[in-house]
């Protein structure tokens, strides 16, 4: 699936286009609940002085399964979240497709996306504490929410919010209810947040950053809250993070996104053990490690926002790797040593130097 | 949220304190008297004696602080002396000038909320749009348009071109009805509520806008609740807090507003009766109509700050 459609989103006219397998993960298109195909968002189109933020986006998310999007930030990983669930600014130009169990979102009114939000694709951002309204008790915010998808009475409804915070492991209810969100820790401000994007019935779960503004071991916490969730309830979880360690924690498949690009894809485990994107190596090297205490961590070189995105390699600017063909835009290519895994990819000319030297970066 | 009433409370007896003190203050500050106003009008010379004893009659020769304690003492029984020019007791005259005064202020309030709140809300909902950017000038054009200027051309186009509105005057509740009363003081109202209506609106629009960035505010759309809901229910409960603060200065500015506008209109009310007791030196009046607006404006204060601890648990915990 999102492999081969990689190809058509990214209009290449490489000769490799045409050998891009079709994904495997032993998946069906079928139980595809959120299919993202060649989507691109392009900010300030309507102002004439478009910025294209992401191009060429193919993701598929299915139950019980967890996609990570690893990127730094500007990397266009917010806005493919907000893409999906209508929310970019006005004046923002989506093109592409976004299907929830068949129905394309892309283009469809304001009126009829709300059909959606929250009920059935839902969506938890970084900063918990402040995503909740300080006037309000938890409890009146949950009940507008619920009031907003359901017509129950006020015992139904105070039945369901219970059952709400429970499934997020919340145990003093009633506290919480009765709590304006200053009153509670930033973890438990998670958890309702996860609770009143879940209350709803959703089986998609888009989670911005979700435990980036927590301590860590908080944030495990919320990490094992969500697996759970997946587990339990087969929810279907997209998992934006800067931070692959945390995104290792949880994840099934891996997208790396790059300046508005998916830059490498795969199964997690097999993109950490033999990145095969340069940008990836980047990444994963400024991860501090228990090995290379005392060591300065490697950087990767500063980014010159100021440079237009050319015709090349968006990531050519920063990249050790760098040869003449970079100024040409490369395709997603199928990673060789992921024959194990056909939906392994990576848009890099060199891709297959970089899986024969594992080590090589530097 | 006791103690937090309580310290208001505190706050609020010092302010009317050094309001009446310093209203107080201002007779001896102020070149002239009664003395002189009054014997000024009879014509003939004025010898000592007769100004000695005037001033004994009215209690003049004593010190400041004497001077102070029994007017102070008189105001805590509910006599606020008498006027120095009418001999009126100014509890009656008070009584008279203040029907009107607040009639129009309670009117440019109600204005002031309901118009101004509105129009500020209209703006940040469609502050993409051309109406909202259109709405936000007009707000803009009703804060920079001199108030007296524009008093006397809404009289003279409402009024006296197309005499849709009595162009001045008053017409009372007793003598004329309800009706024929509120009628006369339509336009007044509007006049005087313009600046601080246009106030408001920009308040309560840079406040709506600010909050309709905030986390929280995507997250109700996220949920997918209806613009309704994220608006009236959701949003405008935290954007109107700060807001709220803004009302007593609103009603004082309204209080000092109606000096202009009852002058205009020719409104006899406690705006006229100032302009009337600074120009012959009535002190008593004019210190229990400056001490009268303090204390409301105190007393306004103090709600508020109740109101917005009520609705804002994070003034509650700061307070």
């Amino acid at each position: 699936m999102g492999f081969g459609s990689a190809v058509r989103g990214s209009r290449s006219r490489a000769p490799h286009a045409a050998a891009a397998p079709d994904s495997g993960s032993g998946a069906a298109p079928g139980d595809e609940l959120l299919a993202v195909r060649g989507l691109e968002i392009e900010f300030g189109a309507d102002r004439g002085s478009g910025h294209q933020a992401v191009r060429g986006i193919d993701i598929a998310l299915r139950p019980g399964r967890v996609v990570g999007v690893a990127g730094e930030s500007g990397s266009g990983k917010s806005s493919l979240a907000l893409a999906v669930m209508g929310l970019l600014p006005p004046g923002t130009v989506v093109r592409g497709s976004i299907r929830y169990d068949g129905d394309e979102l892309v283009g469809l009114a304001e009126k009829q996306l709300r059909r959606y939000r929250g009920s059935k694709i839902a969506m938890v951002s970084q900063e918990s504490t402040a995503a909740l309204n300080p006037t309000l008790r938890i409890g009146q915010q949950m009940r507008l929410v619920l009031r907003a998808h359901f017509s129950a009475d006020r015992g139904q409804l105070a039945q369901r919010m219970v059952q709400a915070l429970r499934d997020v492991q919340l145990h003093d209810v009633d506290r919480v209810l009765h709590s304006y969100p200053s009153e509670l820790s930033g973890g438990m401000c998670q958890r309702v947040v996860i609770a009143m994007a879940l209350a709803c019935g959703s089986q998609v779960l888009l989670a911005d950053e979700p435990t980036t503004a927590l301590d860590v071991t908080v944030q495990g916490e919320i990490i094992r809250l969500l697996r759970g969730l997946v587990a339990q309830r087969g929810l279907a979880l997209l998992m934006i993070s800067h931070d692959l360690a945390v995104l290792n924690e949880i994840c099934d498949d891996l997208v790396v996104m790059y300046r508005g690009e998916v830059v490498e894809r795969g199964p997690i485990t097999e993109v950490l053990r033999a990145p095969a994107h340069p940008y990836t190596r980047g990444l994963l090297n400024s991860v501090p490690r228990m090995s290379n205490r005392g060591t300065d961590l490697p950087t990767l070189p500063m980014f010159d926002s100021a440079e237009a995105p050319g015709t090349g390699c968006r990531f050519a600017g920063r990249c050790a790797w760098r040869v003449d063909a970079c100024a040409e835009r490369q395709v997603l290519l199928p990673v060789p040593a992921g024959a194990v895994d056909p939906a392994r990819a990576a848009r890099c000319h060199r891709v297959d130097e970089l899986t024969e030297q594992p080590e090589g970066l530097r | 949220m006791i103690r937090l009433v309580g310290r208001r409370l505190v706050t609020s007896v010092i302010t009317i304190l050094t309001t009446s003190i310093v209203v107080f203050a201002l007779r001896f500050v102020l070149p002239g008297g009664p003395v002189e106003d009054i014997l000024g009008q009879s014509s003939g010379v004025v010898t000592q004696v007769q100004v000695d004893a005037l001033k004994q009659r009215l209690g003049l020769d004593r010190s400041p602080v004497e001077q102070y304690w029994i007017w102070a003492k008189g105001v805590l029984h509910g006599d606020l002396g008498q006027s120095y020019y009418s001999s009126e007791p100014v509890t009656r005259i008070l009584g008279q000038a203040l029907v009107p005064s607040i009639e129009l202020i309670i009117g440019a309030l109600l204005v002031c909320v309901v118009i101004g709140g509105g129009l500020g809300m209209f703006a940040a909902i469609k502050r993409d749009k051309r109406s909202g950017r259109i709405v936000l000038a007009l707000t803009g054009l009703g804060l920079s348009i001199p108030d007296f200027w524009f008093a006397t051309i809404a009289a003279g186009v409402f009024g006296l071109s197309l005499g849709i509105f009595p162009a001045v005057g008053y017409n009372t509740i007793s003598a004329d009805g309800w009706a024929s009363n509120i009628y006369s003081i339509i336009l007044p109202v509007f006049v005087l509520s313009m600046v601080t209506a246009s106030f408001l609106a920009r308040h309560l629009y840079n406040s709506l806008v600010e909050t309709l960035d905030r986390p929280y505010v995507r997250t109700a759309w996220a949920t997918g609740l209806a613009p309704r809901t994220v608006y009236l229910r959701w949003a405008l409960r935290a954007a109107v807090a700060p807001v709220l603060t803004f009302i007593p200065l609103a009603v004082a500015a309204l209080i000092s507003g109606t000096v202009l506008v009852e002058n205009v209109f020719n409104i006899p009310g406690a705006g006229t009766q100032i302009v009337q007791s600074v120009l012959h030196q009535d002190y008593n009046v004019l210190q229990a109509v400056v001490l009268g607006s303090g204390v409301i404006v105190a007393v306004l204060n103090l709600g508020t700050d109740l109101i917005t601890a009520t609705i804002d648990p994070r003034v509650r915990a700061h307070g």
